[in-house]
């Protein structure tokens, strides 16, 4: 149970969103955007957040948006991960969105939730990382549409009361080779010990990783180093790891040692197999 | 904007196993607490209430989800099932037969997640499966069993699709064949010669006047006999009862079982294909005992077997969605004749009643539209409203021909 109550507002328009989370901000309520709730749930039973208020988001049509218009995909926040992984229609996210949690949690857990969360593993970002997707986020300046390679810095970075409305990508981009790779101690279902996407664009591979630092990420001085064939793999793999945004994480689930071991045979597999493609 | 603005009870509506109940509860309150508690329908567990064990798993508009990471205010306006809402499920009944229990707490989980899977992939693999499973623990470790009962279920499910899949493509073989083979007639108007009849309908004269031997002079017939169109040869028949607007393909952007039960609704609910096909089948019957009827008669018939068009494109989009193009509505309610006006011989009525049918129609479809996320979905039946937009005007100058009205 959580042990504290809050107001519950659920708007139809993203104006009434914008305004209300405005309105309660004023009153001090600390309000929170509501899209799958799966992070906001269980984070508040543990009263690890709080909050007098939250806005569900669901009720927006932007956000439900997932067609195709114009050559580009544009999928709405409160999509689920579920629906991303049924659609078949970009291949990449459908494997990536599976490799968070378990299926009837994807069932709620929305792509917008699972982006803007505070977990470290946001496993859905990285395929939006690796196609220059675009982001469409609603606040008190109105509506900006940015890349997502300029707005995600280990996190999604939003103004005060902005929420993310919807993701716009290329369509090309599903037809690119691709590889998707979650490692785990144990179960399928676990967190990752580390989680690599890359697709091939224009003859270069491109690389986004998650669980391996802190946050996710995409680096274009990784990429650069492991698309250098002028260097033997092995070369580049380890010069590669030289360049990493963070120190590797170490904790209970592997030791950093470990877990670089494990990157490096992922990254030479992920290499040669797009390679041959 | 719905909208709590107190943090303590307030009344909330949830339609909870096919019925709605009001309950107060905390914007704060989970959907598991508000089942268990309020509710009393204990087949939910609270196990870890983290999103872990799945023993506290229903269906919300047929997914599985694990209602302890579900806010009871966000069950306002879906469909909930627990484990008190399924009865003699096969699943149920294979649990039992195959042992895959043991303290049982966390069965009602499993068998929500696994009645689910059997609905939404009833080919899965061992992959789909397993990945499904995955979602709930068993600290018994019961899980070799539970696999077997879903296998089972899921065998018996495959075996039985090829009949379905079989009784399928008859369904469009027969539709197709009916094209053909299926005797349409056309009563002759005043001013209309033979030849006018082979233009306005796009086939050879000679083919028109093969398929009707009762005619011993091509040149003498009379308004009000009745002649047999040559289908076979008719490009254009499909037309005179349909938009010539090609339909859109049969494809959905992925597999929804809540979507399944809207479009089950428009294919054999109420107001549906299957009931508009029989009431109109039923009033061309009737009609066509009547002389002064027999165009009226003509058009039922024709326009019935543009519906069957619809009901065929929707079994097509159900299946996509994963479930069964079997006669039931979206609650799993049979359909049944009760559904269609007859008004026995009585044409202005049954004219008057098939109009009505084809608003309502149209309304459901467009209130689908709205619901329905998914733009082929959305498509096709935006080109069936406009079908049925044509039929209501087809029907309409009969009455203000026949009826004055």
């Amino acid at each position: 149970m959580i042990p504290f109550d809050f107001e519950y507002y659920k708007p139809s328009s993203i104006m009434e969103a914008v305004d209300t989370f405005r309105i309660l901000n004023t009153q001090g309520k600390a309000p929170l955007y509501f899209c799958g709730g799966t992070e906001i749930i269980t984070m508040a039973r543990r009263s690890q957040i709080f909050t007098k208020a939250v806005i569900d988001i669901k009720g927006i049509p932007e956000g439900n948006t997932f067609n195709v218009q114009n050559g580009k995909l544009v999928i709405g926040a409160s999509i689920t991960l579920t629906q991303l992984e049924e659609s078949k229609i970009f291949p990449l996210l459908g494997i990536a969105a599976r490799k968070v949690a378990d299926h009837t949690v994807r069932n709620k857990l929305t792509v917008g939730g699972n982006i803007c969360g505070k977990i470290t593993f946001r496993e859905t970002v990285l395929p939006f990382l690796l196609s220059d997707s675009k982001v469409v986020l609603a606040g008190q300046r109105g509506i900006r549409n940015l890349p997502i390679n300029q707005v995600f810095n280990k996190t999604l970075n939003l103004e005060k009361g902005e929420f993310l409305v919807q993701l716009v990508t290329d369509i090309g981009y599903s037809q690119f080779p691709f590889m998707s790779i979650k490692k785990t101690k144990q179960e399928k279902s676990a967190y990752p010990l580390i989680s690599v996407d890359a697709v091939i664009k224009d003859g270069q591979i491109r690389f986004a990783f998650s669980a391996v630092c802190p946050f996710p990420f995409r680096s274009s001085t990784i990429e650069q180093i492991l698309n250098d064939k002028n260097i033997p793999l092995e070369l580049r793999i380890n010069k590669a790891l030289t360049s990493l945004p963070a120190p590797i994480n170490n904790n209970i689930e592997a030791s950093a040692e470990y877990r670089e071991f494990v990157l490096k045979n992922t990254l030479s597999d992920t290499i040669k197999a797009l390679e041959r493609s | 904007m719905l909208v709590s603005r107190s943090k303590d009870k307030f009344p909330m509506e949830i339609d909870i196993n096919g019925e709605i109940k009001n309950i107060m509860a905390r914007p704060a309150d989970t959907l598991l607490y508000v089942l268990r508690d309020p509710l009393g329908l204990t087949g939910a567990k609270p196990g870890c209430e983290n999103g872990d064990c799945g023993a506290c798993t229903v269906l919300v508009d047929g997914w599985p989800i694990k209602s302890c990471l579900m806010l009871a205010v966000e069950a306002i306006g879906h469909k909930i099932t627990t484990i008190e809402g399924l009865k003699d499920t096969p699943i149920q009944k294979s649990f039992i037969e195959n042992w895959a229990f043991q303290c049982g707490y966390c069965t009602s989980g499993f068998i929500m997640n696994c009645y689910a899977l059997s609905i939404i992939h009833p080919n899965a693999n061992d992959e789909v499966i397993q990945e499904w499973l995955q979602s709930n623990l068993c600290r018994c470790t019961s899980y070799e069993e539970i696999k077997k009962s879903v296998k089972s279920v899921l065998s018996k499910s495959n075996s039985k699709n090829p009949k379905l899949n079989h009784y399928h493509s008859s369904l469009r073989i027969n539709i197709r064949d009916n094209w053909r083979d299926v005797k349409m007639y056309y009563t002759i108007q005043p001013g209309d010669s033979l030849y006018l009849i082979a233009q306005k309908y796009n086939i050879p004269l000679d083919e028109l006047i093969r398929a009707n031997p009762q005619i011993n002079n091509p040149e003498h017939i009379s308004p009000g006999q009745r002649i047999t169109i040559p289908l076979s040869s008719c490009s254009q028949l499909s037309n005179q009862y349909r938009l010539p607007d090609p339909y859109p393909e049969t494809r959905v952007a992925g597999k929804s079982p809540y979507y399944a039960q809207l479009i089950l609704d428009d294919y054999a609910g109420k107001v549906s294909e299957i009931t508009a096909i029989m009431q109109y089948i039923h009033h061309h019957m009737e009609m066509e005992k009547i002389p002064s009827w027999q165009e009226v008669s003509d058009l039922e018939e024709g326009i019935s077997i543009v519906e069957m068009l619809h009901l065929e494109m929707l079994g097509e989009i159900i299946i996509n969605l994963g479930a069964s193009p079997c006669y039931y509505d979206g609650r799993q309610q049979p359909w049944t004749p009760q559904y269609i006006a007859y008004h026995d011989f009585d044409p202005c009525a049954q004219l008057r009643a098939d109009i009505q049918s084809e608003h309502e129609a149209i309304r459901q479809y467009q209130a689908h539209i709205q619901m329905i996320q998914d733009p082929f979905i959305q498509a096709l039946l935006a080109r069936i409203i406009k079908d049925e937009e044509f039929h209501i005007k087809l029907f309409s100058e009969k009455l203000a021909k026949l009826c004055g009205s």
